[in-house]
């Protein structure tokens, strides 16, 4: 790259620091309006199709059956275990940004064009009134500036796009998205579905939402996109672009317009504040390859760092009108930062329905909605949690011998009990003490100050966690379930990989960095619309909220643009 | 930098494998993967290895560890991503488990007949010696991993399809 550019080279109408699922979607929402947008991404280009090395490969066509070379499994012991086969390419190298915890947290990074959004677990759930009303009237964090009608029609604009499966369902805590058919559940999803229904006023057990196409409209086959296989290979990148990613999607949809550059090795320093002008004016980069730093310029800088980097780099874009780091008269950025509880599970095994089974794969599943605390408080634990529910009747052998019998068995094997899994999902609440900041000393090997993690779980989790496992319990004992067990994984924050907040959205620059629009309140030209900017966290899965703010911001900062406000 | 030698095992066990009567486990020399230096699991381990999944997975109906070539992905996957104490753990066992066959039958693992190599697997699973009983558990699990993502075996007998393209929930169970 030279970097013996002119000024006037590195100016583009909008930086879009991020490629992962908001990155993509600003990157498509200017492109789209004719804005030279540059897009910088600090890891690798992961090209769609082309850059997917185990997509659609059986287990005997990896290598060593998915286990990964001990040599190779060295660069990734942060990942440890995680690491497999199947997507170890796309994990994070040791070394590449060290971190300092001073509490348990554990990191999930995506440093390659998409980001996480190769790897997600493409559920897509709306936030309902009950959610964006929480604070206000649960009486923790701020009031969040918005409202559900505020995010409705963006909710509809990317639901559209990116293609979402599930059923019209008709519930207030979960308003129904824009669908294509449903994965279909299983004989035992559906028993269990229709007794949870019958025994039960308050709950609702639906086919999960997700962003997988079933019947590909001309917007998807536009995007080269085609129709879900049923592989359940979904974390190694999808040559069918069967699911939503920024690769298979936003990102080449983007490039098309020919208004987008891609940045792949670009890890942006900072902010560049102009204190004549009384705004933002570019980007600081270093290149991941040479070490040297470069400027880029903008008049509008979306932040899509995910959520603890844009927090890091809002920190790390200090100045004299901004010592604290960039619009933090406030002093709360980096605090109330927020996560999801996923640590419990409850397995339960059904001794009926012998004479059905499943055939094919599915990438779907079924889901319970927040039904604790919805309409008041009736428990001693603030909000709640909602239910992720897989299940399978899987073929099994008697392994406990050996010698021709062994044979014999794994050659003839025998469909055992069914087995449902319900996991957790809990909201958990925003306080100040659950905070990142920059580390006075520690620096990365791009001179980048340490990011440090002071995070932990609270006495609300740990009730809503006794509470699931009671209560999936006692749904199971209704539903005819003949044993269950309740386990609960003690995994630290950030292994749910919803890590929310630090530069959260509220009503007054006293208490919170971003208006309504996810506009930094002191300085308007820049944007923040990845997780940082939730005010709280919902019991939902997050992405599909991040992308309708993110539409929703980049559209108000164009119409922004036009009007010369910024 | 081990190229000729490289070369000159290909060339021996393409040799080989003309030859018939010698086993796959020297005919699966041409399938083991480049790696750089000498090979750590030493060539009289590699047939103990086979002769161990072949005791463990014996063939039935044409199928079993051997002929889903088993040992070559145990032979990889143990010099490839096992780290060295647990390698240093496989070899002494293996070399254990030779001298009991040898004390205990007078011959080799491998002129040991199903019923005697039974046995003296079974003595290491229910052993109170830790390594002995940790030994037989890895080269079990593995085997059986090894076993059951094999293609034959995965789309025979398991129904595995790499894209069904569909799925249906609740699906009548008419032949069995």
């Amino acid at each position: 790259m030279n970097i013996q550019t002119s000024k006037s080279d590195r100016t583009y109408d909008a930086i879009v620091i991020g490629s992962g699922i908001t990155g993509g979607w600003a990157a498509k929402e200017f492109a789209d309006k004719g804005i030279n947008t540059l897009v910088l991404e600090r890891g690798r280009d992961v090209e769609h199709q082309k850059d997917y090395p185990t997509a659609s490969k059986p287990p005997w066509e990896l290598e060593y059956r998915g286990a990964v070379s001990a040599k190779r499994k060295a660069e990734y012991s942060y990942v440890g275990k995680f690491a497999r086969a199947e997507n170890v390419h796309f994990r994070l190298k040791d070394g590449e940004q060290p971190i300092v915890t001073e509490k348990p947290f554990r990191w999930v990074r995506g440093y390659h064009v998409g980001g996480k959004s190769l790897l997600w677990a493409r559920k897509t759930q709306r936030w309902s009134e009950f959610d964006f009303e929480g604070p206000a009237r649960d009486g923790y964090a701020v009031d969040w500036p918005i409202r559900y009608k505020d995010l409705e029609p963006w909710y509809d604009h990317v639901e559209k796009f990116i293609g979402v499966v599930g059923n019209r369902d008709n519930l207030d805590i979960l308003p129904d998205s824009i669908v294509q058919p449903a994965f279909e559940l299983s004989h035992i999803e559906k028993h269990f579905q229709s007794e949870i229904m019958r025994q039960y006023k308050d709950r609702h057990v639906i086919s999960s939402r997700m962003a997988h196409l079933t019947d590909p409209q001309q917007i998807h086959k536009d995007q080269g996109r085609y129709r879900c296989m049923h592989q359940k290979m979904c974390n190694r990148g999808c040559v069918f672009g069967g699911y939503f990613s920024s690769n298979a999607s936003t990102l080449p949809w983007a490039a098309k317009t020919g208004n987008m550059t891609l940045r792949p090795h670009s890890v942006v320093h900072s902010i560049i504040y102009d204190e004549q002008k009384g705004k933002a004016t570019g980007v600081r980069v270093i290149d991941a390859n040479t070490h040297e730093m470069i400027e880029y310029y903008a008049r509008v800088i979306f932040l899509n760092a995910s959520t603890f980097n844009s927090n890091a780099i809002l920190l790390n874009s200090t100045s004299a009108r901004f010592p604290n780091g960039l619009g933090n008269d406030s002093g709360v950025l980096g605090k109330y930062v927020a996560w999801h509880n996923t640590r419990a599970r409850v397995t339960g095994w059904h001794k009926g329905f012998k004479d059905k089974k499943t055939l094919g794969k599915t990438p779907g599943g079924t889901y319970i909605p927040r039904f604790r605390n919805v309409h008041k408080q009736d428990t001693d634990f603030l909000r709640g949690y909602s239910v992720t529910i897989h299940s399978s009747r899987d073929l099994e052998a008697d392994k406990n011998v050996i010698g021709s019998e062994l044979t014999e068995n794994i050659l003839n094997p025998h469909l055992g009990d069914w087995e449902i899994r319900m996991l957790m999902t809990g909201e958990t609440i925003p306080i100040e003490e659950n905070h990142v900041r920059l580390h006075e000393e520690k620096t990365d090997k791009y001179g980048i100050p340490q990011i440090v993690f002071s995070c932990d779980w609270q006495e609300n989790d740990m009730k809503q966690l006794a509470d699931f496992h009671q209560q999936c319990g006692e749904m199971l004992d209704k539903a005819g379930f003949a044993d269950f067990k309740a386990t609960d994984s003690g995994r630290p924050p950030g292994s749910d990989v919803h890590e929310m907040g630090g530069v959260r959205m509220g009503r007054s620059e006293k208490t919170s960095i971003l208006n309504e629009w996810n506009q930094v309140h002191q300085c308007k030209n820049v944007f923040v619309t990845d997780g940082s900017c939730m005010t709280s966290t919902g019991t939902q899965n997050p992405s599909l909220t991040f992308m309708a703010l993110t539409a929703r911001a980049a559209n108000y900062a164009v119409e922004e643009m036009k009007r010369q406000n910024l | 930098m081990s190229m000729n030698r490289r070369e000159a095992i290909k060339g021996l066990s393409l040799g080989l494998a003309q030859i018939s009567g010698l086993g796959l486990s020297v005919n699966a020399y041409a399938l083991f993967q480049e790696r750089d230096g000498d090979p750590i699991i030493p060539a009289q381990y590699r047939a103990l290895i086979s002769q161990i999944a072949d005791t463990l997975l014996p063939e039935v109906d044409g199928k079993g560890a051997l002929a889903q070539k088993v040992d070559v992905f145990l032979v990889n996957l143990f010099e490839q991503c096992y780290e060295e104490d647990k390698q240093a753990l496989l070899i002494n066992q293996l070399s254990h488990l030779d001298e009991r066959a040898k004390k205990d039958f007078q011959k080799s693992f491998g002129m040991c007949s199903q019923e005697q190599r039974e046995t003296l697997l079974i003595a290491f699973e229910q052993s109170d010696d830790d390594s002995e009983k940790e030994f037989f558990e890895i080269i079990k699990k593995e085997t059986i991993k090894g076993f059951e993502t094999s293609q034959v075996i995965l789309e025979q007998h398991y129904g595995y399809q790499v894209a069904p393209g569909f799925f249906k929930g609740s699906v009548d169970i008419t032949n069995k």
